[in-house]
């Protein structure tokens, strides 16, 4: 049944994608990107989460249905890090935590203020993304690295602070790989010539599944993902 | 120097044996024994430093014992002793060589639940326990120096060290547990302090035509973790890469650091001691024990000679210092913990099977009968044939 619905969607889709005066535009971006994890997150080992910054690179093609009216879609890859933060005395215990996606968005949009050569653009969709890599940076007193001194008689033992750096390894039956989520972007972009332009654009991601596993205490881990990136549009169409 | 100064003090680091009981559960009153499996049950997964080599099926324990748990009334005293039971099956093929539960609850107060105890038990690996240290006396040049520190006890035992010279060409040391550095600095021993300062002048002094060094670890629990640097920390004068150490870094059960270098440290006038070095450990020697057996044979001239050890050669460390390890399930019980996980340097993990000796020398009853005690023999034996 689902298939008499989806079909003439999909045509129709079509038929307006290939409308003749419809414009196209291929666009490769990069940026940054400012993750943190959703304020439900709970940990008994770490007490403070912070954002952190990583990278971003995406491959998006931009289709004006009408003047006032686009699509966009493509793929991305997103760093989406945090740090997670012991509390006093153990605040130099830290662990940074850099997880590759790769992300397919679908945006709808629409400009806002278009002049001749100037257009500012606002737009909202879904992305769907699946989890790469995950990489763990941190810090940790080493038991076995420490020295003593001796204060008033009492023996104390210093544990020096050990660096490490582990690659993690993803299971699909402990770590939900697929990600799904809401986004909203503000675009601005400049025509230079017939063919090209370039672009800024500053969005926001809100990941409505989380990483965790089905025992890790009911925490959740889920990104909140801001992301600001520049681009080199090319028309092709 | 990176480091963080972490409050260990000897008495706190007397969790080796007696074990940080730190309670990470707010103190309420005793829940139903739904919710004590639950928090049992989530605190093991958390805290327990060894899933990804043990063999249990925690989740599968879950699935299996969640409903039985439900079951069972609080209030009824023999569901409470029924309770015992089902955690001795739970965790009776665990490896963590420390755990331990201990039960609060009257009804069941003197019981215990100690796997490894358990099978070595079981198997009838359990001989009896040999105390050679103060016979052994017979074996030293006249100079032998006893220590006895009624200040330091372990079980009701004081500390208590030997320290003499053999042949005039070999140094032996030995004592019951570690509290050593506390008692040294302390002063709460003369008598201990002098056997180790025997200890530390002949390891400065080291008399030409020495033949080597014994550290006896027989029969000794462990105890302070500082007691390793304090006591082998003498005998290098650079850090000396002994293993490896892995941590808990979260909450999920497969939340471990890389293995991380574990060194032994040199503390103050240290000195880099080329003599070969005896460690003679046996079927109770155990975690600090077993961590200073495993240290003497990361030595380039170190041997282990005797039986097999006990096999909790991982640490306790405070729970606060990882968030992890020992935990008490509110107003119930107590579970003790190792903290993290220690790899030896041939990459093995010896947690529950104890280490193995480089010269297999078991106790001789017949022996230790007639005043003999063929393992130290055996010690001599090899030091004086060291080439």
């Amino acid at each position: 049944m689902l298939c008499y619905k989806t079909v003439p969607q999909i045509i129709l889709f079509l038929a307006i994608f290939i409308k003749s005066g419809a414009q196209s535009y291929l666009e490769v971006r990069g940026g940054y990107t400012h993750n943190r994890l959703g304020q439900d997150f709970k940990s008994t080992t770490f007490e403070d989460f912070e954002a952190s910054g990583g990278g971003y690179l995406a491959v998006i093609v931009t289709h004006y249905v009408t003047k006032t009216v686009f699509f966009k879609f493509g793929s991305e890859w997103v760093q989406k890090k945090y740090l997670l933060r012991r509390s006093a005395p153990f605040d130099r215990i830290h662990k940074h935590v850099t997880n590759s996606y790769l992300q397919l968005p679908a945006i709808v949009g629409l400009p806002l203020i278009s002049t001749k050569k100037n257009q500012l653009a606002m737009s909202s969709g879904v992305f769907g993304g699946y989890w790469l890599s995950s990489l763990t940076e941190g810090t940790v007193p080493n038991a076995f690295d420490s020295f003593n001194t001796v204060e008033n008689g009492e023996v104390i033992q210093n544990f020096r602070i050990s660096e490490y750096s582990i690659k993690n390894d993803l299971h699909l039956s402990n770590d939900h790989r697929f990600e799904f989520g809401l986004l909203i972007e503000a675009s601005a972009s400049h025509t230079i010539n017939s063919i090209w332009s370039i672009s800024v654009h500053m969005g926001y991601q809100y990941a409505l599944t989380d990483q965790g596993d089905q025992f890790s205490g009911g925490t959740s881990l889920s990104n909140r993902t801001m992301i600001v990136s520049a681009g080199l549009m090319y028309k092709f169409r | 120097m990176k480091s963080l100064a972490i409050t260990l003090l000897s008495l706190v680091l007397e969790t080796f044996i007696s074990c940080g009981r730190q309670d990470p559960q707010p103190a309420t009153a005793t829940p139903d024994f739904e919710q004590l499996f639950e928090i049992f049950w989530n605190q093991m997964d958390r805290n327990y430093a060894f899933w990804d080599i043990d063999s249990t099926d925690w989740d599968g324990i879950y699935n299996q014992y969640r409903e039985i748990f439900s079951e069972l009334n609080i209030n009824n005293d023999s569901d409470v002793r029924s309770s015992v039971r089902y955690f001795r099956e739970m965790s009776k093929h665990l490896i963590d060589g420390h755990y331990q539960i201990n039960f609060l609850h009257s009804a069941i107060s003197d019981s215990t639940v100690d796997p490894l105890l358990e099978r070595k038990y079981q198997l009838g690996l359990l001989e009896r326990q040999f105390l050679y240290l103060l016979k052994d006396s017979v074996y030293m040049n006249g100079n032998y120096l006893v220590g006895n520190d009624s200040q330091n006890k372990l079980n009701g035992q004081p500390l208590t060290t030997l320290s003499g010279e053999i042949n005039g060409e070999i140094l032996y040391f030995g004592c019951n547990f570690f509290k050593l550095s506390q008692s040294y600095y302390s002063n709460s021993s003369e008598s201990v302090k002098a056997s180790l300062d025997f200890l530390f002048n002949w390891i400065e002094n080291n008399p030409v035509g020495s033949k080597g060094i014994i550290i006896d670890v027989r029969n000794n629990p462990g105890g302070d973790l500082s007691d390793l640097n304090f006591l082998l920390g003498k005998f290098v004068d650079r850090p000396l890469h002994v293993g490896y150490c892995q941590y808990k870094n979260g909450d999920n059960p497969d939340d471990l650091t890389p293995p991380i270098n574990a060194y032994v440290n040199p503390g103050s006038n240290t000195k880099n001691v080329q003599l070969p070095i005896v460690v003679l450990a046996d079927n109770y020697s155990a975690s600090l024990s077993e961590i200073v057996t495993n240290a003497v044979m990361a030595f380039p001239k170190g041997v282990f000679i005797g039986e097999t050890t006990w096999g909790a050669t991982s640490p306790i460390i405070p729970f606060e210092v990882y968030a992890s390890g020992s935990f008490e399930v509110v107003n119930f019980m107590s579970v003790q913990l190792s903290s993290c996980k220690f790899i030896s340097l041939d990459g093995k993990v010896y947690e529950g099977s104890g280490l193995v000796p480089d010269i297999f020398m078991p106790h001789s009853m017949e022996a230790y009968g007639q005043g003999k005690d063929v393992q130290l023999e055996r010690a001599i034996e090899f030091l004086m044939n060291y080439n």
